[in-house]
């Protein structure tokens, strides 16, 4: 029997903030054009594959608590640097898939019925083209979880579970790496979080695929990061903290390209 | 054993791990049976004798167990 995943158990997260408890539809299209290349003559049609495409639609209740959706969404929209986004569907196991995108907000609606919530919808536009990530191959992707979003305690940071890739094979065109930090409380020092990949599903032989910036004590942020050549088979998150108090949670996903 | 120095990979910053052991880039690492070891096939290790370390061998903490 079909696994079916129920869509209450969705998170999202926006740039370094995370909004599930904001949000009640998270809609990801993933397009790709066609240009027609039928002749005379032709009995049916026929087409070229073109560009591939990729739009976000989240909707929620409007509310003007700080870093919550009225705030967020209204300080996205226009801005210079695309937001980033992760919709983790069956979030909180690691291995379970989500969408990660690189967008910009191109519309941001408000409404407020005399007989019902105040509501919210914001749609996104991906975009490939996205400054220092000039590499990436595509502004909304299909990607896989690999933290939980949970905190950890600055003393517990390791290894997370690893993850095969859906054809247990290699890749070879990259990909990219996600991460959210909406909590933080470690002080004392940096955290380091890593995208790591392997051959060997114990991770024996492991290298560093990604790197994110390391996160300042007690900083929230959100950064994505792509990388090409070879993914091997394996893939896991990892961090570690030079601070020695506090704990953080965050959200890592990759998306093969 | 061989001895191999950590390159970095592409971006010159990606640690390995081996054999329980974490490795930054410039560290050097013997490997027993170094054939068919994916993290040399792939460039993330390259022999001394190929590569200037930038320091010594010195494996650091691991990060942990799952």
């Amino acid at each position: 029997m079909p696994t079916f995943v129920h869509g209450k158990g969705t998170a999202v997260y926006l740039d370094e903030f995370e909004m599930t408890d904001y949000f009640n539809s998270a809609d990801v299209a993933i397009t790709n054009d066609t240009a027609e290349v039928t002749a005379y003559g032709a009995t049916s049609k026929s087409y070229l594959l073109g560009l591939a495409d990729g739009t976000l639609s989240l909707s929620g209740m409007w509310t003007a608590d700080t870093d919550a959706t009225d705030e967020e969404l209204h300080a996205i929209l226009g801005s210079a640097s695309a937001a980033n986004i992760t919709i983790a569907e069956a979030a909180g196991t690691i291995g379970n898939r989500a969408t990660i995108a690189r967008c910009d907000e191109v519309n941001y609606s408000i409404s407020n019925p005399v007989a019902d919530v105040s509501t919210v919808t914001a749609d996104f536009q991906g975009t490939s083209n996205s400054g220092a990530l000039g590499s990436m191959t595509y502004g909304v992707t299909a990607g896989v979880q690999l933290s939980t979003g949970t905190a950890i305690d600055y003393n517990a940071l390791g290894n997370l579970a690893g993850v095969d890739a859906p054809l247990a094979a290699s890749s070879s065109a990259g990909g990219a790496g996600l991460l959210h930090v909406p909590v933080n409380s470690i002080s004392g020092g940096t955290t380091t979080i890593k995208v790591q990949h392997d051959s060997a599903s114990d991770f024996s032989s492991a290298a560093d695929l990604i790197s994110f910036t390391a996160v300042g004590a007690s900083a929230k942020t959100s950064e994505m990061v792509v990388c090409s050549g070879t993914v091997n088979r394996y893939i896991r998150a990892t961090a570690s903290t030079a601070g020695s108090s506090g704990s953080i949670t965050f959200m890592v996903t990759f998306a093969r390209f | 054993m061989p001895k191999y120095v950590v390159t970095g990979g592409e971006d010159g910053q990606s640690g390995v791990n081996f054999a329980g052991d974490r490795y930054e880039p410039g560290d050097v690492v013997e490997i027993a049976k170094p054939k068919g070891l994916w993290l040399i096939d792939a460039g993330y290790l390259a022999l001394v004798s190929k590569a200037k370390p930038a320091k010594a061998a010195k494996p650091a903490d691991d990060t942990g167990g799952d």
